[in-house]
């Protein structure tokens, strides 16, 4: 069976797993792994607010992913590589998923 | 609406600095934060209310008998009313089947955790082996676990099965090892 997931970035690797991001149609799934189990955690598409990149010193990044209800690190977005390839991944697929309303312009 | 704040320390980003290419600096611990909102972010979060029973013969909810009935769980089928009422993948389950994945086994789209089974079989057909006293037991026990596991749910994300190929090599060649050693001692005690 095909299956629906496809990957947006590499692994973010620690000491006892992994972490990992994949895109579905309806959703990106935060997949984090002990090796000897995976824990998932789906964020539909229709419900992201806001994507932040924050700068770190040592010239990588940290990327939140904003909800309603939850604020979620992702941890294999962390470089501003990733996190430039990530953005340009999932932005056709949000803005397909909540299309018709229009995006809040920057204030002056 | 959570905040939008600086992911190093927290402070949250005036609306001013979002969506702007390059990023702006946070104004109290001067990180760069690039943030990228998306329509949903102006959407009204107000959360569906239930109705009250309108009449004695009218459906209510499982678990708010005084609310009117909306939509049946597609797990249990119990009466739900627009505030149990949890829409996941185009289904709408209870709280309770959302949480425990329900009497049937949890739908692909409810599902928080897999277990690794081709990785244990690798794990169970190797690190023992260091120690070759173990591997007289974890041969054949893997073997016997990679038969029993075969057909399980691997990782819902692509994977393929070549651990659990390894771990069959690795346990095929451990109980023939172990074998060989016991046909050995055998012939040997025999002379």
């Amino acid at each position: 069976m095909e299956s629906i997931y496809r990957r947006l970035t590499g692994r973010k690797r620690t000491l006892l797993g992994y972490s990992q991001l994949w895109l579905a149609p309806d959703h990106i799934l935060l997949v984090k792994s002990t090796r000897f189990a995976e824990n998932y955690q789906r964020f539909a598409l229709a419900d992201i607010q806001a994507i932040t990149v924050t700068e770190t010193p040592l010239g990588g990044c940290r990327c939140h992913l904003h909800t309603a209800v939850s604020r979620e690190l992702l941890a294999p977005v962390a470089s501003a590589r990733a996190a430039r390839d990530f953005l340009a991944a999932i932005g056709p697929a949000i803005a397909a998923a909540q299309g018709s309303l229009s995006a809040p312009e920057p204030s002056a | 609406m959570t905040d939008i704040s600086c992911g190093h320390c927290l402070h949250p980003s005036p609306s001013r600095f979002w969506n702007q290419e390059q990023g702006a600096r946070c104004l109290v611990c001067g990180s760069k934060v690039r943030v990228v909102t998306f329509p949903a972010i102006e959407r009204a979060q107000a959360g569906a209310l239930p109705e009250a029973l309108g009449e004695e013969s009218e459906a209510s909810c499982f678990y708010h008998p005084r609310s009117r009935a909306a939509v049946p769980c597609a797990e249990c089928g119990r009466f739900l009313c627009r505030l149990c009422d949890l829409e996941v993948g185009g289904r709408h389950v209870c709280p309770a089947c959302f949480e425990t994945g329900g009497p049937a086994p949890a739908p692909r789209n409810l599902e928080t955790r897999r277990t690794m089974y081709d990785t244990v079989a690798l794990a169970l057909a190797t690190l023992p082996a260091l120690l070759i006293w173990p591997a007289l037991l974890t041969g054949p026990v893997t073997l016997f676990l990679i038969f029993r596991w075969w057909h399980k749910p691997g990782s819902i994300v692509p994977r393929t099965r070549i651990r659990f190929y390894l771990a069959a090599l690795f346990g095929l060649v451990q109980t023939g090892g172990v074998g060989f050693l016991i046909w050995l001692v055998a012939v040997r005690g025999s002379r």
